[in-house]
């Protein structure tokens, strides 16, 4: 198996793979950059007594309450009803105003991580379990196994060995372990750029995180992001056993996955989204800024997924994928 | 060539919906036999040997080879392929293709790579890539794929496309030899001259059936006539 993965990475010296590393390290910088010049605007405010609650408090005001008489209605159900609406109302404003504040100070935090260079890996993490992950993952399936039928060389792989589950096996390892690669250039890249940021946007001490803190941010992030990325690889590898061409396999997996996401607009089915999943498990919301916003969108009423539903969700579609795959290519011809 | 079976096929039938590829074709190929598959395009011929290589799933019947009924490992591990146009990955050199499709498999002797190069002339363009190579070339890498793991059995898709006279000639002493020393060779073709010139028997396929099989010895040049006879015959169903 070792040296039938050997052979697929082999295959992997290509022009494609390296356009596909130098697009997603430009994102990767990209959304560091925007990641630190939005803390930088904001730090300021975080680090002032504005952010606090009593500073919020203060800006928001007294509640203007109005009474009866001042709403020219007698004491009585409907005036009670008016002047419940603006105490909702003052508290809405209030709390919105909490949770732009938490969002910088969660802003500001993660540009402080991401300006150590143990702790900018939190980024690549984020971007591989996000939709541009899935892009490359989906390109990199497209080229490596949706090529095979394409450039016609898969007939003379299956004529080395007959076993067609160890050559599938072989194409998702070898899969996983590019991803994993082009996670780590991409970090290395955010940790060389970490210095930059550091000296072009400097923090106060009081926001600077520890190379410890650091770690402890990225490195659970990093860890989830493998499972997220082996699902990727799954649904790349069923839809090349599928289509059985690098275009159809790019454009299936890719279709399907935005289809998939976007259950999570229709209520009932937000529960079977895959990015309610992805979101559960990377602990993804709403707020602050980061790449797992590509998976933002639960609609108001429902709650925020669980880490143990996307666990559940994302092992299943791994499992199930490499089941319909495997019955899938072993009953495949390999015709012309 | 001996009296043992290289490969023994029993009611070999291949069905794509309502088209028959295929339908009962019973074969048996001796051990160092060069063995022709000829016929006019959609006879069946590629089906077959991709039948014989498991890359395709037989409707019905079944396929032994050296007494191993196939597909299976075993079956792989002694046998090279070449079926229809040799593709490779035209980034990687030649070499590279070669050391990417020996991994795909059983590990091959220490020197494989280099005796397969050198066995079809190809050890000075090896470090070229692939996709620079003239079609030829292309041909004579694919026959190196083949011999990669010094195989007793040799299944070949039209072997002789592309290649120059000098090509076809290098090409046919190739088969002598291997044969000479107990390969087995199944070779399809459109070329008449060379099966006549290199196979022991020829099998005439029409429509998925096997219209005729005899010792090309025995043709007393009537190859041409039986091969015609077997076009029209398809020619007149496609109408």
């Amino acid at each position: 198996m070792i040296r039938l993965v050997r052979a697929e990475l082999r295959k992997a010296a290509r022009p494609l793979v390296g356009a596909i590393a130098l697009g997603l390290v430009l994102a990767a910088a990209t959304f560091a950059w925007q990641q630190q010049a939005l803390a930088n605007q904001e730090v300021g405010f975080v680090n002032s007594s504005l952010s606090t609650p009593e500073g919020i408090a203060a800006s928001a005001g007294q509640p203007q309450i109005p009474t009866c008489d001042q709403l020219g209605l007698p004491p009585g159900p409907q005036c009670d009803q008016v002047i419940a609406r603006a105490r909702e109302a003052y508290q809405a404003q209030r709390d919105a105003m909490t949770h732009q504040a938490d969002a910088y100070r969660a802003a500001v935090h993660t540009a402080a991580v991401q300006q150590n260079p143990l702790g900018a890996g939190q980024m690549a993490a984020w971007m591989f379990a996000s939709i541009l992950g899935a892009i490359a993952v989906f390109l990199l399936a497209a080229g490596q196994f949706g090529g095979e039928w394409t450039g016609g060389t898969i007939a003379t792989v299956l004529t080395q060995d007959s076993r067609r589950w160890r050559l599938l096996a072989a194409k998702l390892i070898s899969l996983l372990v590019l991803a994993e690669g082009l996670l780590l250039l991409t970090w290395a890249v955010l940790a060389a750029l970490a210095f930059l940021f550091q000296s072009q946007y400097s923090m106060p001490a009081s926001n600077q995180v520890s190379a410890a803190e650091a770690v402890a941010v990225a490195g659970p992030l990093l860890a989830r992001s493998l499972l997220v990325t082996a699902a990727f690889c799954v649904l790349g590898v069923l839809a090349a056993v599928i289509t059985r061409n690098a275009l159809g396999t790019l454009l299936l997996a890719l279709g399907g996955l935005i289809i998939w996401m976007a259950l999570v607009l229709i209520h009932p089915l937000v529960y079977v989204s895959v990015g309610y999943w992805v979101s559960g498990w990377m602990g993804f919301t709403n707020d602050g800024f980061s790449s797992g916003q590509l998976w933002s969108g639960v609609p108001s009423g429902v709650s925020q997924p669980t880490e143990l539903l996307g666990l559940v969700g994302l092992v299943a579609v791994v499992l199930v994928g490499v089941v319909v795959s495997t019955i899938r290519f072993q009953r495949l011809d390999i015709a012309a | 060539m001996t009296d043992r079976e290289a490969i023994d096929c029993r009611g070999l039938t291949k069905r794509y919906g309502d088209r028959l590829a295929v339908s009962a074709v019973d074969l048996t190929i001796h051990e160092g036999e060069i063995f022709g598959l000829l016929g006019p395009n959609g006879a069946g011929k590629t089906t077959i040997l991709k039948m014989i290589l498991g890359l395709v799933r037989p409707t019905a019947g079944e396929i032994f080879v050296f007494g191993t009924k196939a597909p299976c490992p075993e079956v792989l591990r002694q046998a090279g392929a070449m079926v229809e146009k040799p593709s490779f990955y035209p980034w990687l050199t030649g070499r590279q293709n070669l050391q990417v499709f020996l991994d795909s498999g059983p590990p091959g002797s220490p020197g494989a790579i280099d005796r397969a190069l050198a066995a079809v002339d190809m050890t000075e363009a090896a470090n070229r890539r692939t996709k620079t190579y003239s079609q030829g070339m292309g041909q004579r890498l694919g026959m190196a794929i083949a011999l990669l793991r010094s195989p007793r059995l040799l299944v070949l898709d039209e072997p002789t496309n592309g290649l120059d006279p000098e090509g076809i000639r290098d090409f046919r002493q190739l088969m002598l030899r291997l044969s000479g020393s107990g390969v087995t060779v199944l070779l399809s073709s459109h070329l008449l001259s060379e099966v006549e010139r290199l196979c022991h028997r020829v099998a005439f396929l029409s429509r998925g059936r096997i219209t005729d099989l005899r010792s090309v010895g025995a043709l007393q040049g009537s190859l041409e006539e039986i091969y015609l006879a077997a076009m029209d015959s398809q020619t007149e169903v496609a109408r």
